[in-house]
């Protein structure tokens, strides 16, 4: 057992709602996911001590005047895409195992409908975008059109794809699972519109080797969690706390660019994940169920990889027959993901964990669910993964 | 001018304006370390082998093979829109430089390892753009 084992938990959740259009500012949102974890946690707002802000530019002034919190102890900015989420959750159990406060705020979200849109080609795409290696972005790819994150994932997938000769009906299978899910989740976007697999094979290719469902969602959303010690939680917190056992964080070999990248597949959570399963003490045997960033089903099945779960290449063979579907071996992306639930930057997943383990995922309840695994990953190749178990 | 008519250029600062010279001139120039001779794209303040900040510019081959690809139906700029679909090719010109430009052939047809040659193409005074055709 490591420092930060089970030295802290998440005793609270928060979202807002999850839509297409808002008047909202994205600041707005995450302020809102925040005090609503607070009051999930069953804590006065004011009494937060720590913030941890995972991607936005929203600042520790802005919590601390939202939540009307009396001493801020602790902050930090995560800013590696949407790695940033499970990333900052790890950082609140770093820091509350380090003495540096007792109950922090890891708030996250974006206008990502209502804002700039990564699929609407507008001309700020190349001027707002906040990215590692910008100069090689503006210099280099730009000028070519190369300037998404779809694009820079099919360089990825492409090679991958010659590498292994992975069958691609792998991402159909991610693709009709997390929206078949995603029927189960009240909150969900896509709930109320399943898909068939005539649909999914009929949806249009956006950028080879991606179809419009292999993509996830736009979504005006944000969501939060309450991270507490773990002996606070458990006498003043309304629900039993849900442990944070072990996590990690870890940069794919030339952070900054995947072109020059010598292995392209190479990926931050390949170191991450057995240093994760180290600091929590278990193997990947006793994973019940994983909420993967999914922002391309792609992805998915490279994270699946990557971990450990298969090796590289056998992912499409290791999601077939419903071995990640409610009820199977290893569901995963419970909510629907960020492909048909909503993309809250990998946040909704940690809260998606949070629920499974209570109890209280309804008609998507995995199953004496014991012990979660959450990923985020980020920009072009980040990974951050944390074991969380009740 | 409209932002939709002009393609996204490029900034000609201190570590691009020579390549982009050398791209006027069709020449290929990327960095190389004067200290250890470690060669690297793209260009950057240190060396990435032995962190020394003593690089300087050398040329490299023309010719490569395809190490990876994207194929675009939807444009991300509005000047792109016209020209869809268009497809970006990362080649591997060897010593670990590799170097992305738009394919000038059918771009349904790319497969990885292809071989292919530059091909520049002057856009203003200044900047002159690099792709890549088959052999």
């Amino acid at each position: 057992m490591k420092r930060i084992t089970d030295v802290a938990s998440i005793a609270g959740i928060g979202e807002t709602d999850y839509v297409r259009g808002t008047n909202k500012s994205a600041r707005a949102l995450i302020l809102e996911a925040a005090v609503a974890a607070c009051h999930d946690a069953g804590i006065e707002t004011e009494s937060v001590d720590g913030v941890v802000i995972p991607y936005s530019d929203v600042t520790n002034e802005d919590f601390v005047s939202a939540l009307g919190i009396r001493d801020l102890k602790f902050h930090a900015h995560v800013n590696i895409g949407g790695a940033s989420a499970t990333a900052g959750v790890l950082m609140a159990a770093g820091a509350i195992a380090a003495g540096l406060a007792d109950r922090i705020i890891v708030s996250t979200g974006w206008t990502g409908y209502s804002g700039l849109r990564f699929g609407a080609g507008n001309p700020e795409l190349i001027r707002s975008q906040k990215l590692p290696g910008a100069d090689f972005r503006t210099n280099l790819e730009f000028p070519y059109g190369m300037i998404v994150p779809m694009q820079w994932y099919s360089l990825h997938a492409n090679r991958w794809f010659h590498e292994t000769k992975a069958d691609p009906s792998g991402m159909e299978t991610v693709a009709l699972t997390t929206r078949r899910h995603a029927q189960l989740n009240p909150k969900a976007y896509m709930r109320g519109r399943p898909m068939t697999q005539e649909d999914y094979q009929s949806s249009p290719f956006v950028v080879k080797p991606f179809r419009l469902y292999d993509i996830c969602i736009e979504t005006d959303a944000a969501a939060a969690v309450l991270v507490m010690r773990s002996d606070e939680a458990r006498d003043y917190g309304r629900h039993s706390p849900i442990y944070i056992a072990g996590g990690a964080e870890g940069h794919a070999n030339h952070p900054d660019d995947l072109i020059s990248r010598p292995d392209i597949l190479n990926m931050g959570i390949t170191k991450a994940a057995p240093r994760a399963l180290e600091s929590a003490g278990i193997t990947l045997k006793e994973i019940d169920f994983a909420e993967i960033y999914d922002c391309f089903t792609f992805i998915v099945l490279r994270q699946l990889e990557e971990i450990g779960f298969c090796k590289r290449g056998e992912s499409p063979e290791f999601v077939k027959n419903g071995r990640i579907s409610l009820g199977g071996e290893l569901p995963i992306n419970t909510h629907g993901g960020l492909l048909s639930q909503a993309h809250v930057l990998g946040m909704n997943h940690v809260v998606e964990a949070v629920r499974q383990l209570r109890g209280d995922a309804g008609t998507a309840q995995v199953n004496n669910a014991h012990i979660g695994l959450v990923t985020g990953y980020g920009d072009f190749g980040d990974g951050s993964i944390i074991i969380l178990h009740n | 001018m409209s932002e939709i008519s002009v393609r996204p250029l490029p900034n000609l600062n201190q570590l691009y304006a020579p390549y982009y010279r050398g791209l006027k001139e069709h020449k290929i120039l990327v960095q190389q370390c004067t200290a250890c001779g470690h060669i690297q794209w793209p260009p950057r303040d240190l060396c990435f082998s032995c962190h020394a900040n003593q690089l300087t510019w050398t040329e490299v081959p023309q010719v490569g093979k395809v190490y990876t690809y994207s194929v675009y139906y939807r444009a991300f700029h509005p000047w792109f829109k016209q020209h869809l679909p268009m497809a970006a090719v990362v080649v591997d010109l060897g010593e670990g430089v590799r170097i992305l430009g738009n394919y000038l052939g059918n771009v349904e047809k790319i497969v990885c390892e292809m071989e292919v040659k530059a091909v520049f193409e002057d856009i203003n005074n200044e900047i002159t753009l690099l792709h890549w055709e088959t052999t």
